[in-house]
């Protein structure tokens, strides 16, 4: 007899519920602790997989789904962080004010970041971003009497939540931890339905084909626009909770911060939504376990990563597929030398490469109808 | 601000300019060839400065160390090359960006396992240990070494890529890299050299400015990504655009230490948001933005 499984499960979208199932089980966690088979370290740990892995879908939002690649995503997690620890501290002892004005905030400076720099494309819109928020940093850093310059925020209340007489305090771990997790699951599930919207759809026409998009009758700029502020929201709503899982410090604007999202996108496998939260999982676990053996965990950490660039662009998640019988036909093409007509666009073939769904879902007919050097022709010439 | 002190900033500029410039030619020279974005060219410049260190210890020679260190750099990045960026071309651009990334974790990791995390001091050649006098203004003789250094390798990069061969199929290869082998131009080749090359040129800039800073595993940091805005705002691939960013970037920082000391980190930041949103392709670039 074979078992049937529930029609979301199955098919094309089937993963991205597979993973929302898993995001259930997280719940699980803080029973261990109540149990006693690990210390309440791990709680504190799995809320910051959980922060950490919402911002890392934030990124894939615009670089996996709209193929821009932003070196800025610190700014919206910064911008998150201290929006949230300045509320609590300065204005009022609730998560959902500081909440509100993270979010206003960080949709209003994505909506302007976004304005500019959109206008240009490739290695230039992704240094323009990177400029930005470094300039936030600088601020955070600068701006000692509003933000605490290089020290921080430091002492942010714990609000609660509830309505009297059930309230909870977000100080307790567990409280705070199902907290985070119940947002994580509202965006993921938010995402999910965002990608597979008619919408998202758009977004990943502009990204396997910024031109034909264009064609069709999209304003690509207005849709790459709200593709980043979407993405800046969602980053600016995990670094507030990163907020008040840590204190604030100019070190949440470091370009090293944007720098992890791009890795743990990588590291997931960017354009699948899981894969991301899923890099955020494996990195912060392996970065934990490494370092705990070694300083230099950054030296073994780099060669594995290296070695995912070079040898599985996919990530984890496309490893299954890497594997399966794909082995010798991945490497050949990968130590293929560029020749004559083999060129290349800004963004289009990467997530082609990382993500296989993908492949599947834009028409082959449409992207092979004409030969590579005529498609191309004309933006490839330098000068 | 008196003239003399204007003055002084200047030079100042104009020697951390240079090395801007030099670290930055390197850079647009790779990107214009190889369309890679290497993150990891910082990381090198710091291996320079630690080569540098290392043979100045064994021989006591300042010129032994500048002539060797940028060699073992050059080699070590042909070798980078040839095994970790070859395999990425023709795929996007963004893998050599994570790629880089994280060849800077793994160098800059290395660096720290082999010579420790503590700061070192480099200390000045002799012969330039002392304080030259002009104009009324008295001037560390070893700033002005630099200058020339940064003057004289800016000089051979471009006498090497507008007059010899070897620069003409560089060019020939930014312009088309197709047509340039389909004159039967084994251009896979020039990269590997053309990296080693840039790399080696990082390598020397460190070496040269580990007597005025001090050597670290995270020299490299901060540079690359001011080297990288002297490239944008110069125009992607245009040296001589690269050489006048270079210079404007370092001459503003320096004015702006003394002038503005809370804007200095944000000022090139600005320059560049102010230059990429009114000239998008750069100062001198004259690629059409895609």
């Amino acid at each position: 007899m074979s078992l049937k499984l529930p029609r979301l499960l199955r098919g094309r979208e089937g993963g991205y519920y597979w993973f929302l199932l898993f995001l259930f089980l997280f719940a699980l966690l803080p029973l261990g602790v109540v149990a006693k088979i690990y210390s309440s370290f791990y709680l504190r740990f799995g809320t910051e997989l959980l922060i950490l892995g919402l911002f890392a879908l934030s990124v894939d939002i615009i670089m996996g789904y709209t193929g821009l690649v932003s070196l800025g995503p610190a700014a919206f997690f910064g911008i998150g962080a201290y929006a949230g620890a300045l509320t609590l501290l300065k204005l009022a002892n609730s998560i959902w004010l500081a909440l509100a004005i993270t979010l206003v905030l960080s949709w209003m400076v994505a909506w302007l970041i976004g304005y500019l720099s959109i206008r240009i494309r490739g290695v230039y819109f992704a240094m323009l971003t990177l400029a930005f928020a470094e300039m936030f940093h600088e601020l955070a850093f600068n701006w000692q009497s509003f933000t605490g310059g290089s020290d921080g925020l430091t002492g942010v209340p714990r609000p609660e939540i509830g309505i009297p007489p059930f309230v909870l305090s977000l100080g307790n771990p567990h409280v705070f931890f199902y907290f985070v997790l119940v947002v994580v699951i509202l965006v993921y599930y938010g995402c999910v339905r965002l990608v597979n919207s008619p919408f998202g759809h758009v977004l990943q026409a502009i990204r396997d084909n910024e031109e034909r998009a264009e064609f069709i009758g999209y304003d690509v700029r207005i849709f790459k626009r709200r593709s980043f502020v979407i993405s800046g929201i969602i980053g600016g709503l995990s670094g507030s909770l990163f907020a008040l899982l840590r204190f604030v410090d100019p070190d949440v604007l470091h370009w090293f911060i944007s720098a992890e999202a791009l890795v743990m996108n990588l590291f997931g496998g960017m354009g699948t939504l899981y894969g991301p939260i899923i890099g955020a999982i494996v990195f912060l676990f392996s970065k934990d376990l490494i370092s705990s053996y070694t300083e230099h965990w950054r030296l073994i950490l780099g060669v594995i990563f290296v070695g995912f660039v070079i040898y599985s662009p996919r990530g984890i998640v496309g490893l299954y597929g890497t594997f399966r019988g794909k082995v010798i036909p991945v490497l050949l093409f990968k130590l293929r030398r560029p020749g004559v007509g083999e060129t290349r666009k800004a963004t289009p073939d990467l997530v082609r490469d990382a993500n296989p769904v993908v492949e599947r879902e834009s028409s082959p007919k449409l992207k092979g109808d004409l030969p590579v050097h005529e498609r191309e022709a004309g933006t490839e010439d330098k000068e | 601000m008196t003239l003399k002190i204007a003055f002084k900033q200047l030079l100042n500029g104009l020697t951390l300019g240079l090395m801007y410039v030099i670290i930055a030619s390197g850079l647009s020279l790779v990107f214009g060839l190889m369309e890679v974005i290497n993150f990891a060219h910082g990381a090198l410049y710091m291996l320079g400065a630690y080569f540098g260190l290392t043979f100045f210890r064994l021989t006591g020679n300042f010129w032994v160390s500048l002539l060797v260190a940028p060699i073992i750099v050059g080699a070590v990045g042909m070798l980078l090359e040839y095994s970790t960026f070859r395999p990425l071309y023709g795929r996007s651009p963004l893998y050599h960006i994570l790629l880089t990334f994280g060849l800077v974790l793994v160098i800059g990791n290395s660096a720290e396992l082999v010579w420790g995390k503590a700061y070192h001091i480099f200390p000045r050649p002799e012969v330039f240990a002392g304080v030259v006098s002009f104009l009324g203004i008295s001037y560390p003789t070893y700033r002005l070494f630099v200058l020339l250094v940064g003057v004289g390798i800016s000089v051979f990069f471009w006498f090497m890529l507008k007059k010899t061969r070897f620069g003409l199929i560089i060019r020939a290869g930014t312009h088309n890299r197709e047509i340039t082998s389909a004159f039967g131009i084994d251009i896979s080749r020039y990269f590997t050299i053309v990296f080693g090359f840039g790399v080696a040129i990082a390598g020397a800039a460190g070496v040269v400015m580990a007597p005025i800073l001090s050597v670290h595993p995270h020299m490299g940091d901060g540079i690359i990504i001011t080297a990288f805005i002297v490239v944008v705002v110069g125009g992607l691939g245009s040296l001589s655009g690269a050489a006048l960013a270079g210079i404007l970037i370092g001459v503003l920082e320096s004015f702006s230490v003394i002038l503005f000391p809370a804007f200095t980190g944000a000022m090139m930041y600005m320059v560049m948001v102010i230059v990429l949103l009114v000239r998008p392709q750069g100062l001198l670039g004259v690629e059409e933005i895609r």
